[in-house]
């Protein structure tokens, strides 16, 4: 009886599910089911407006400077107080979302080209080229990330293209495993065969078949990314090899002047990491529950 | 498990030659031309007028004027009699170099990694044991978002609030371990468990998962049901199979924490590897970039080959696949 009362209401929910936009209900089946995760993706969006909007909520120009009012603490004027050029940190890290946020979202499009076709494309093509490359990932591997940044950086120089070239070919490269076995799963299945086996050439039933099948992992690994990006562009930005100046970045913002002044304006040290925190935790947030929700094996578990 | 050694160490033998074109190439294949960045940084970066003999020397000295083959043949062969050259600026031997400051950076490396092994597991096993609970909750948000917390921020709020509350600030240059343990426990104690505790999620996570993954399997009810207590049945049954993914973990934890020394090096003055790769970085001393990679990767290496022997060793299924 209770058996029975549960397949009722899974239909429902099933025939319910069909009219409603997958979308519309991606977005309620997270609110109720994973609240962290919503969170997560309230934050994303309140981000991703501020990014939009950054000139009409910053108060301030973030260049100008403003002497008289150096090393102020907070105040209704300046919400999170002034550097020692008096320049308006609020203003600062609004606009440091928007460099973080472009850096972060190139970054993805960047290296998920190159994940799907340097692991996809030769996890679909086997062979020889397949070997040669995956030896050349468990190479690229053993360098710890930081390190090989810094070199990448060091080689091809400082600039906002540069940190988003370096970011994600690394990137790219080390998480280009997961998507090859992916598609060598796919390769197997039998509607890749059938495909072929009507005539489809290699390079159709890859794009049209093979890669849209791994939707769910390619979707969850950028998500996922975007907070590993902001985290790395952070670091190198702190180390003194991110975005230059004039862009204020929220890594940056931390290192240098925020360190040389920050016994005497703690604000200056706090903010910048504040943002940050709170920009990775959403993101790591609304990855971890796009995987559980995207994911057929890790659901319930 | 000797076919299985045997296989493993076989292995790392493309991986080290695949290491070896990446940190060659590098330098000769990305855009940029070394040789100008070198001139510029040698001849003071006023930039503008640099002397093409410099230039021509410069090439010389990193042997780029021969074709790329011999170069990486000289190169490798310079490597294997265990020759990293010398820095391009001050001339001081790289392997010595690496020689003395490695220590530090390794103790540093070892302390995170048994940090970060006792906050994953214990926040692992009570999450588990008490799945569901408001402290299963409270203890895997703390590991969430010490993932999301930027270690360097956590580095300088330590420093911070050290000085503005307590007055206290690390103890600076080389303190021995041998001559002044408590000193030289103060300077590693605090980087290391910073970087632990920003790395330690991913164990908890882990741990928390085959915990609880253990405790549903056959045995242990058998365990269970012959009265077995609780406690027991954790020790001696769920926590030696929760160990086994733990172990795959510490290969990635390892390069991690060697990347994370870079930072906390420079936030700490601690004079070890990272330092040497942020100089060299800054001043684009390629043949130091390039050794410096060119060990932590070999170590990254040697590091993943011993992990993966004893999880064959601990989990005897691997053997066989």
């Amino acid at each position: 009886m209770e058996q029975r009362q549960g397949l009722e209401v899974a239909l429902e929910g099933v025939a319910q599910r069909k009219r409603r936009n997958r979308w519309v209900d991606f977005v309620v089946r997270l609110f109720r089911e994973k609240p962290l995760a919503a969170t997560g993706l309230v934050i994303v969006a309140v981000l991703l407006v501020t990014v939009l909007l950054a000139d009409f909520i910053a108060p301030y120009d973030y260049r100008e400077q403003n002497l008289q009012e150096s090393l102020m603490g907070h105040s209704l004027t300046h919400l999170m107080g002034t550097d020692q050029l008096g320049r308006d940190i609020f203003s600062r890290i609004v606009v440091g979302a928007r460099v973080s946020l472009v850096v972060a979202f190139s970054c993805v499009a960047g290296f998920l080209l190159i994940a799907i076709v340097f692991g996809m494309g030769t996890g679909y093509m086997g062979g020889k080229i397949d070997m040669l490359v995956q030896r050349f990932v468990d190479g690229w591997m053993t360098i710890p990330t930081l390190i090989i940044l810094l070199a990448m950086v060091s080689v091809v120089g400082q600039g906002l293209w540069q940190i988003i070239l370096v970011l994600s070919l690394d990137r790219g490269i080390s998480t280009s495993r997961v998507l090859r076995g992916e598609a060598l799963a796919l390769k197997e299945t039998t509607y890749v065969e059938a495909a072929r086996a009507v005539g489809a050439g290699h390079l159709r039933v890859f794009l049209l078949h093979v890669v849209p099948n791994a939707f769910a992992p390619i979707i969850i690994m950028a998500t996922i990314s975007l907070g590993v990006f902001i985290l790395a562009e952070a670091s190198l930005s702190f180390l003194g090899y991110g975005v230059p100046p004039p862009f204020p970045t929220w890594g940056s913002m931390l290192s240098g002047s925020g360190l040389s002044y920050m016994q005497r304006a703690p604000w200056m040290a706090i903010w910048p990491g504040v943002a940050l925190t709170v920009g990775v935790w959403a993101f790591n947030m609304l990855g971890d529950g796009m995987r559980d929700q995207l994911d057929p094996r890790l659901r319930g578990g | 498990m000797r076919d299985y050694i045997l296989r493993r160490v076989l292995l790392v033998i493309p991986s080290v030659f695949v290491l070896t074109v990446l940190v060659f190439g590098m330098v000769r294949l990305l855009p940029g031309d070394v040789v100008d960045t070198i001139a510029a940084q040698l001849s003071g970066g006023r930039g503008g007028e640099i002397d093409p003999a410099l230039k021509e020397r410069i090439r010389k000295d990193l042997g780029l004027d021969r074709p790329i083959y011999i170069q990486y043949f000289v190169w490798i062969s310079e490597i294997v009699r265990g020759d990293l050259g010398a820095s391009l600026l001050t001339k001081i031997d790289i392997v010595e170099d690496i020689k003395r400051r490695f220590p530090i950076t390794f103790e540093l490396v070892i302390f995170t990694l048994v940090l970060m092994v006792l906050w994953g597991l214990s926040i692992g096993i009570f999450s588990a044991i008490r799945q569901d609970s408001w402290m299963d909750y409270v203890l895997r948000s703390l590991a969430i978002l010490g993932l999301s917390v930027p270690f360097f921020w956590t580095a300088v709020l330590l420093l911070l609030f050290g000085s503005l509350w307590f007055n206290w600030s690390p103890p600076w240059g080389v303190n021995e371990f041998f001559d002044d343990p408590w000193l030289n426990i103060q300077q590693f104690f605090f980087p290391a468990i910073i970087l632990a505790v920003s790395q330690g999620s991913q164990v908890a996570r882990m741990t928390r998962a085959t915990v609880l993954e253990v405790m549903r399997q056959d045995y242990i009810r058998t365990a269970r049901a012959k009265g077995l207590v609780d406690r027991a049945i954790l020790m001696r049954h769920a926590l030696k199979n929760a160990m086994i993914p733990v172990v795959s973990l510490i290969g990635i934890n390892f390069a991690f924490a060697l990347g994370g020394t870079v930072v906390l090096e420079q936030i700490w003055g601690l004079p070890g590897m990272g330092q040497l790769m942020l100089a060299a970085i800054k001043q684009r001393d390629y043949p130091v970039i390039q050794g410096v990679i060119l060990f932590t990767g070999t170590l990254v290496m040697i590091i993943n080959l011993l992990v993966d022997l004893s999880y064959g060793w601990l989990n005897p299924r691997i053997r066989y696949h």
